[in-house]
């Protein structure tokens, strides 16, 4: 009996092949195009879990390297985007344009997704927030119900709650803490039962595992002084972070080892070659670094890297992650 | 059943148009289709794989005397495989992601479908539609109406050859 011969097997490509050949393409922008090859697709696209592969995959492969500075570049409008390579960061030709009108500072970053602040000329005040997917090119701006020139803002965050696929932003006041939730498009206040202040280029509020950590001056009854914060978007609560095994968290560890420093930074490093996914970087004075590995051998290693603040730079991550809901184009100045 | 002496023990595969292979038990048991097969005592006879061609089946050989002869080394492993992939036109790179995954063999899955999302980054909906054999299904308002969601993502895309 003859066999039918097929002129290529690839139309037999079954869905859950095309799903897992789409994860690995790194490439946002071609992701997007392919949303109109046709309508399974753009079904595959765009599924939350389909995301989630995507970006765990995109932030394992080697070729991801990409920082944006948090600064706009001075004479171009854009963010210097730069490699990090060999232990330094290489600057590259490549700016990031089509940044949403008028915002000049990267503040915070979550799977991909930017905090975006209009910086007043001067001082730490903002007045405008936005999000952002540069890889997208997906654009969000943030109503707040604050006027900043009355509310001191002490430090921010942005996280993703995995079981309710909702990104929220956090704004931590002297006294009290606000949320927004994207997909409520409303806010939500707490007492911080403390006064916080910001101790000053600490450049906290990160995103690792879950939750937002800050370190923060605290002040309340009973205790004083640089403090680990945590912010859980489950419950919406911030707590201090008291021991290390309360936690599955680094950061602590961390935070302990480098106590008694001038200054420090919490800093996740989730790409490059010396440090595994998930490892917290922390610039310990100037020029060392430590980094702490939960999943490994859970000591704290210490190795050398790029000299220069590293605090400038935030992950440029290929992610198809934005609040559900409103994808503004553009942002209206 | 694999005996217990220091001689190395081989397996006959069969391919689905009946082409027949030998290949070293270590290195076939990468697939674990295969291996299971072999744990289920059907090492003796002929193997058949029903779901893989001859020719695909001599390049997965190919692959698994390769990559079982690199002793435990990622960096090299790795290299092993770019090379072993870099000259495959996508036919051959879509019926191999087929057998890898029939053969339930996870590096070589891992790799092909990474090789076929680098060939896929710069190609044309178009490309990519009669590569994969799709149909288009979108009416052609629907259609416009994705593209035009996504206008800047048709920019820079390579010219539609067959390549």
């Amino acid at each position: 009996m003859a066999r039918k011969l097929a002129k290529t097997s690839s139309s037999n490509i079954p869905s859950e092949i095309i799903e897992i050949i789409l994860s690995k393409l790194s490439s946002v922008k071609s992701l997007l195009r392919f949303k109109t090859v046709s309508k399974s697709w753009n079904i595959i696209i765009s599924d939350p879990l389909f995301i989630q592969n995507h970006l765990h995959s995109s932030n394992s492969s080697p070729n991801n390297n990409l920082f944006l500075s948090k600064y706009p570049n001075s004479t171009d409008r854009g963010f210097p985007l730069v490699k990090f390579e060999r232990g330094k960061f290489h600057a590259g030709g490549i700016f990031e344009e089509n940044i949403p009108n008028g915002y000049n500072l990267i503040l915070r970053e979550c799977n991909g997704v930017l905090l975006l602040a209009r910086r007043l000329s001067g001082w730490n005040k903002f007045d405008k927030y936005a999000l952002w997917n540069p890889s997208t090119r997906w654009q969000r701006y943030i109503e707040t119900p604050y006027d900043f020139s009355e509310y001191y803002v002490v430090d921010h965050g942005i996280c993703y709650d995995k079981i309710a696929g909702d990104f929220k932003v956090v704004f931590i006041f002297v006294t009290k803490y606000a949320i927004y939730s994207c997909n409520n498009d409303s806010w939500t206040e707490k007492k911080l039962g403390a006064k916080c202040h910001d101790i000053g280029f600490t450049d906290s509020g990160i995103f690792v595992d879950g939750a937002i950590y800050w370190i923060l001056g605290v002040q309340s009854t009973n205790i004083s002084g640089r403090q680990l914060l945590y912010f859980d978007p489950r419950t919406d609560e911030i707590k201090r972070l008291q021991k290390p095994e309360q936690l599955r968290s680094l950061c602590l560890y961390c935070y302990k080892y480098n106590k008694e420093e001038k200054s420090f930074n919490i800093w996740i490093k989730e790409k490059g070659i010396d440090v595994a996914e998930n490892n917290v970087v922390i610039k310990e004075q100037s020029i060392r670094f430590v980094c702490y590995s939960p999943t490994d051998d859970k000591t704290v290693k210490e190795f050398e890297v790029f000299a220069v603040h590293c605090g400038r730079y935030i992950p440029y991550r290929n992610s198809l992650y934005f609040p559900a809901g409103v994808k503004t184009k553009t942002i209206k100045a | 059943m694999a005996a217990e002496t220091g001689t190395p023990t081989t397996l006959t595969l069969k391919s689905n148009d009946d082409e027949l292979f030998s290949v070293a038990e270590s290195a076939a048991i990468l697939s674990v289709t295969i291996r299971n097969m072999v744990e289920d005592g059907c090492a003796g006879g002929v193997i058949p794989l029903d779901n893989v061609d001859g020719k695909t089946l001599a390049s997965v050989i190919t692959y698994m005397n390769g990559i079982s002869a690199i002793p435990a080394d990622e960096e090299k492993k790795k290299s092993y495989r770019d090379k072993f992939l870099s000259d495959k036109d996508f036919e051959t790179l879509a019926d191999m992601v087929l057998a890898a995954n029939y053969l339930n063999m996870s590096c070589l899955m891992d790799a092909v479908s990474a090789k076929i999302a680098q060939v896929m980054e710069k190609k044309s909906v178009g490309w990519v539609r009669r590569k994969f054999g799709i149909e288009n299904d979108y009416t052609p308002e629907e259609e416009a109406a994705v593209k035009e969601e996504h206008k800047w993502t048709f920019e820079g895309v390579e010219t539609d050859d067959d390549n």
